[in-house]
C-alpha cells in the first residue's frame, strides 16, 4: 500500500511533473472528444496529415525567432488552421479525391518542414521534441495556452453539439434541415486542427493521431451512444495521459510514447472485453441484413 | 468531407438569422412541388435532361426507372441537397432552399449503421432544423418524437442502437424522423429495396398514414408492380421523362422499352398487357448484401 502511494505521490514533489500530469490529462480528454468525430467521420488520415503538415510552420517560426520556443505554438496554430481549410480547397480545385489531396499536402509539407529544420545546426534535439513531444518540459505559460484553447474547443463542441452530430451522421439531412453544412464542417476541421496543435507538446507530431483515435475508438467499443462515447473517451484519454506520465517517470521511456502505449493497452483490454461479452450474449435477433 | 454541389448551406452570411426559421413562405394555391425544365450534370455528364412535372398537396407519385436513370439525383435536387445546372424547383412557389418542410429519406446503404446513435436520437435529429442554434430539445420536441415513434411502431426499440434494426425497422425509423420534422413533402429514395414482402406492406401502410396527414409523397421504386398497384400516378424516368400519368397509361411496352432498354426482362402478360419485370434485382441484392 505504502509502495503504491509512493508510486503516485513521490513524483508530485517536482513541479514539472505536476504540470506534465495536468497537461497530459487535459490533452488526453480533449483529443478523445474531438477524436469522436475523427473516428466516426473516418478522418484519421486527415488528422495525421494535419499533425505532420504543421511542421514547416513551426520550423519557419523557429528560424524567424532564432530558435526561441515561445512563439512556436502560435506558428503551429496558424499553420494548422491554414492546412485544415487548405486541404478542402486543394481537393475542390484539382478535382481530386480528398485522401489524395491530403496525401500530397501532407508529404510535401512534412518534407518542407524537415528541410527547413535541417538548415539549423544541431536541429535533432528540437526536431525530436516536435516529433515525439516533451510533456515534462511544459511551462506554466504553456499550460495556460493548453487550458484556454482546449476550453475553447470544448465550448464550441457544447454549443454546436446537435449540429455537429447531424452533419456527421447524415450530411443530406443537415442540408435539408438547412443547416450551414459547409461552414459547420470547416469549423469542425479548425477545431480538430486546434486540438492537434494543443496536443503537440504532450505527444508530438508523430503520436498526435494516436491520441485522437485510440481513446475514442476504445469508447466506441464500450458504449452505445455518441454522447457517452465522448465522455468515456475523455475519461480514458485523461487516464492514459496520467498513467503514461507515471510510466515514463518510473521507467524512463519517452513520455509521449508511454501515454500512447497506455491508451493502446486500454484499447486492447476493451477489445478483449467486447469479444468475450458478445460471445456470451450472441448476435441479437431481428437482423435481416 | 467535401460538400460537392450543395445549394442550401452556402450562403453563410445569412446563417445566423436563417437557422431554424424558414425564409420561404407558402404561397396559397401554388402547387406543393413544381419541377420546371430541370437539367442536372453530374461529373460533366448529364444526369437529368429537361425534367418537368408538378404535384398537388397530398398527392403521391412514384418515380420508376432503371439504375442510373437519375432518380436519386432528382430527389436530391428537389430536397435542395444538390443544385441543378439549369431549370427550377419550386416548393409552394419558392426555391427549396428556404424550406425546412422537406424530408429526404436516404437509401439505407448511404447511412453508416455502426454510428453510435439510438433510434430515438435519429428521430430527434429531425427536430434540429426547428430548434435553432444553441437550443436544446423541449417538451414539445420530445412529445413529437415520441408520437412519431409510436406512429411507426418503434416505441419499444427507441433505445436500441440503430445497427440492431432490421431493414424494415430502419426504414420506419426514417419515416418517424420525417414525421418529427413535421415535413409536408417527403422524398423517399428506394424505401422498399431489399425488404421482404411483409416489411414492404408495413412501409406502404405508413405511406398511407402520411397521406392522411396531407403529406405530399414522392418516392423512387424498382418494382413496377408495386408502383402500378399503389400509386395513382407514376413518373417513368430515364434521364428524361419517358412517361407521366396513371400506371395503365404509362407502363406500355413501348415506353418501358424506351426506359429500360435491353434490360427489360419481363413480358407483356396474355390478358391485360400487364408487364411483370424486375430489372434491378441484382442491384437490390447488392444493397441487401451490403447491409
Amino acid at each position: 500500500m505504502q509502495a503504491l502511494a509512493d508510486f503516485f505521490v513521490a513524483p508530485l514533489a517536482f513541479p514539472f511533473m505536476v504540470r506534465g500530469l495536468v497537461a497530459s490529462a487535459l490533452v488526453g480528454a480533449l483529443c478523445a472528444v474531438m477524436g469522436t468525430y475523427v473516428v466516426l467521420r473516418g478522418m484519421a488520415f486527415f488528422g495525421d496529415a494535419l499533425a505532420h503538415a504543421i511542421l514547416p510552420g513551426v520550423a519557419v517560426g523557429y528560424l524567424v525567432t532564432g530558435g526561441g520556443r515561445r512563439s512556436l505554438f502560435w506558428w503551429g496554430l496558424g499553420t494548422a488552421i491554414l492546412m485544415a481549410l487548405g486541404i478542402g480547397a486543394v481537393s475542390r480545385k484539382a478535382n481530386l479525391k480528398e485522401d489524395t489531396a491530403i496525401g500530397i499536402v501532407f508529404a510535401g509539407m512534412f518534407a518542407l518542414g524537415i528541410a527547413l529544420i535541417s538548415t539549423v545546426r544541431g536541429y535533432t534535439v528540437d526536431l525530436s521534441h516536435l516529433l515525439f513531444g516533451n510533456v515534462l518540459g511544459v511551462s506554466p505559460r504553456d499550460l495556460v495556452l493548453v487550458g484556454a484553447f482546449g476550453g475553447g474547443v470544448l465550448l464550441a463542441v457544447v454549443l454546436f453539439y446537435k449540429e455537429f452530430l447531424v452533419i456527421s451522421f447524415d450530411p443530406d439531412l443537415a442540408a435539408t434541415l438547412r443547416l450551414p453544412t459547409g461552414l459547420l464542417s470547416r469549423l469542425l476541421l479548425v477545431l480538430i486542427a486546434v486540438t492537434v496543435v494543443v496536443s503537440l507538446q504532450a505527444v508530438g507530431v508523430a503520436l498526435a493521431l494516436a491520441m485522437l483515435v485510440i481513446p475514442a475508438a476504445t469508447a466506441y467499443l464500450l458504449v452505445e451512444r455518441f454522447f457517452h462515447m465522448m465522455w468515456v473517451g475523455a475519461g480514458l484519454g485523461a487516464l492514459a495521459g496520467v498513467l503514461g506520465i507515471y510510466l515514463s517517470y518510473w521507467t524512463g521511456i519517452a513520455s509521449g510514447a508511454a501515454i500512447v502505449l497506455v491508451a493502446t493497452g486500454f484499447f486492447l483490454l476493451a477489445l478483449a472485453f467486447k469479444s468475450t461479452s458478445s460471445r456470451t450474449v450472441g448476435v441479437l435477433p431481428g437482423r435481416s441484413r | 468531407m467535401t460538400e460537392g454541389a450543395r445549394t442550401c448551406g452556402r450562403r453563410f452570411l445569412a446563417f445566423p438569422r436563417r437557422i431554424g426559421r424558414p425564409v420561404a413562405v407558402h404561397l396559397p394555391g401554388a402547387p406543393a412541388l413544381e419541377v420546371d425544365h430541370l437539367y442536372v450534370d453530374y461529373d460533366g455528364r448529364p444526369a437529368l435532361e429537361d425534367v418537368s412535372f408538378s404535384l398537388q398537396g397530398g398527392e403521391r407519385l412514384a418515380i420508376v426507372g432503371p439504375n442510373g436513370a437519375g432518380k436519386s439525383t432528382l430527389l436530391k435536387v428537389i430536397a435542395g441537397v444538390l443544385s441543378p445546372s439549369s431549370g427550377e424547383v419550386r416548393i409552394r412557389g419558392f426555391d427549396p432552399c428556404g424550406h425546412i418542410c422537406i424530408a429526404y429519406l436516404p437509401q439505407r446503404s448511404e447511412i453508416d449503421w455502426r454510428f453510435p446513435v439510438t433510434v430515438y436520437d435519429v428521430v430527434m435529429m429531425g427536430r434540429v432544423g426547428r430548434l435553432g442554434l444553441l437550443r436544446r430539445p423541449r417538451a414539445r420536441d420530445r412529445a413529437l418524437v415520441r408520437d412519431a415513434l409510436e406512429a411507426v411502431g418503434l416505441l419499444e426499440v427507441a433505445k436500441r442502437r440503430i445497427g440492431e434494426l432490421s431493414g424494415g425497422q430502419a426504414q420506419r425509423m426514417f419515416i418517424a424522423r420525417a414525421l418529427a420534422q413535421e415535413a409536408e413533402l417527403v422524398l423517399l429514395d428506394e424505401p422498399l429495396a431489399g425488404l421482404d414482402a411483409p416489411s414492404q406492406e408495413d412501409i406502404l401502410r405508413l405511406l398511407s398514414l402520411l397521406e392522411e396527414r396531407k403529406v405530399t409523397l414522392l418516392l423512387s421504386l424498382h418494382d413496377l408492380d408495386i408502383a402500378a398497384e399503389h400509386f395513382p400516378r407514376v413518373l417513368l424516368l430515364n434521364r428524361r421523362v419517358i412517361g407521366l400519368g396513371p400506371p395503365a397509361e404509362v407502363f406500355t411496352p413501348a415506353r418501358l422499352v424506351a426506359a429500360f432498354g435491353g434490360r427489360l426482362r419481363g413480358l407483356p402478360a396474355a390478358g391485360g398487357g400487364v408487364v411483370v419485370s424486375d430489372p434491378c434485382r441484382t442491384q437490390e441484392e447488392k444493397d441487401a448484401g451490403a447491409r
